[in-house]
């Protein structure tokens, strides 16, 4: 056997296995590295947390998404408003005092909004004492995925402010005829109807007024099976064929009738 | 010698088939002939005179607001002025329950559970009778005109007194268990109108989709 060629059967025993060991790297690896998830993993408040309103609150926050680049952030900032920016960084400008829990949502790279419990802080604004009283209930938000399957335990979240000496109770209206008090603002729920339920929040100030708002609410979707097939809305076709052809035939009949009897 | 059918018989068979035609022509075809007839009425007073009602010649209150049609259902309903469409419409309701969703299409248009409400950018899915043989005369047809709909043809949704404006943006006839239109992750607010085609049969579904303007 030619020298050469033994040499070269020896040479490709070694470098096979580091080819293998490459395409893993490069072919495999890859792939596992974007099945990591996007995630949404800090929101803090970087100055203005216990200032005397009115007073700038300046946030930031940190998300990471291995396939690609952050497309927006949704920022709820606790006093009813919200914003989006495509910067990790925003500041908001408070007129009320009070605890107010911030939440922040963001958009991945494949455009699916997320959250977590690392994106919500809590933070507060002295009152000052010449300000009026004011108390309202803020957002309503599904902690994790808003569309579950029926027979799953739901977690919201209430938030809401009040000036003076806080929120005393929280309520939830779970658009099922079901209404949910407490003075946490957390609340479970188990969801056995498939449907779309309209969650609504509201609070209870220090003068025992129950405040809502336009932006305490959110959806909950709650599948059932799938739909396999559109629903049937129309007619059924053997009605109409059968009906149609019983005209056919009626016609027919007495004609034929009638030219027997001429 | 072949056995002759005595008159008697073939008055009978006559008389029940006549009995089925008329049912048909009564509980299906009926319903389809005034919704055809009020619509080509009211698209002539409404193209010629610009007037909802024939009173409008003489007195204003009868004329058109700026849309076109003054919607009734404002707490929940649907108004789709270019084929006169204004009905109220059933929220929740479970597509898979067939006995569910018929109870509900006796009061209106249904929408089904599972998919957004108005406001949700994402899609929301609604359904109603071309035709049914029920006697529930004022809601057996309700989108029979839906096939009238063209690109660009606005439709307002009502959800707990809310107004949420839509334009057509496409039309489509499908197949009964075609249900890859629900699987769209559309980014923007998107309905789907679904109804059985052609009207007076259940072979195929007619699907018109808008998206939301504002």
């Amino acid at each position: 056997m030619d020298a050469k060629w033994v040499y070269n059967v020896g040479y490709m025993k070694r470098i096979v296995p580091l080819l293998l060991v490459a395409c893993f790297f490069f072919a495999v690896r890859p792939a596992a590295r974007a099945a990591t998830p996007s995630s949404c993993d800090e929101l803090r408040v970087v100055s203005g947390n216990n200032k005397f309103v009115p007073s700038a609150v300046a946030f930031h926050a940190r998300a990471t998404d291995p396939s690609g680049t952050i497309q927006s952030y949704r920022w709820f900032f606790g006093d009813g408003s919200q914003e989006d920016s495509a910067a990790p960084d925003i500041t908001h400008n408070f007129t009320v005092s009070g605890s107010f829990t911030a939440k922040l949502f963001i958009k991945d790279a494949a455009g699916v909004w997320k959250s977590s419990s690392s994106c919500q802080t809590i933070f507060s604004l002295l009152n000052n004492p010449l300000e009026s009283h004011k108390s309202g209930c803020s957002n309503v938000f599904v902690l994790g995925d808003n569309t579950v399957p029926a027979g799953t335990t739901v977690n919201f979240l209430v938030t809401g402010y009040e000036n003076k000496s806080g929120i005393k109770e929280y309520s939830l209206d779970l658009g099922s005829g079901q209404v949910l008090k407490n003075s946490a603002g957390t609340f479970s729920q188990k969801f056995d109807a498939p449907g779309t339920y309209t969650a609504r929040g509201s609070v209870r100030d220090s003068k025992n007024n129950w405040v809502s708002s336009d932006s305490c609410w959110t959806s909950l979707y709650v599948t059932g099976s799938p739909i396999i097939v559109q629903p049937a809305t129309g007619t059924p076709t053997w009605i109409t064929v059968t009906g149609i052809l019983s005209g056919i035939a009626v016609f027919y009949l007495l004609i034929r009738k009638s030219c027997q009897n001429a | 010698m072949p056995k002759r059918i005595a008159p008697y018989h073939i008055g009978i068979v006559i008389l029940v088939l006549a009995l089925v035609f008329v049912a048909w022509l009564l509980s299906v075809l009926l319903p389809i002939i005034e919704v055809e007839i009020t619509y080509r009425y009211k698209k002539v007073l409404r193209d010629t005179f610009a007037v909802s009602d024939i009173r409008g010649l003489i007195l204003p209150q009868f004329r058109f607001d700026f849309r076109g049609i003054t919607s009734t259902h404002t707490t929940d309903g649907i108004t789709i002025p270019a084929v006169f469409i204004d009905e109220p419409v059933v929220y929740n309701v479970d597509p898979n329950n067939r006995s569910a969703y018929l109870a509900a299409l006796g009061q209106g248009v249904a929408h089904a559970s599972g998919t957004a409400f108005p406001g949700i950018p994402r899609l929301g899915y609604y359904f109603a009778h071309s035709s049914t043989p029920n006697l529930v005369r004022q809601y057996n047809a309700v989108f029979y005109l839906l096939g009238k709909l063209n690109p660009g043809d606005e439709i307002y949704i009502w959800h707990a007194g809310d107004r949420f404006d839509y334009k057509v943006t496409e039309k489509k006839i499908t197949a009964p268990d075609d249900v890859s239109f629900l699987q769209t992750n559309s980014p923007a607010e998107t309905i789907v109108l679904q109804t059985c085609w052609p009207p007076g049969t259940t072979l195929q579904r007619l699907l018109v989709f808008a998206a939301r303007t504002q």
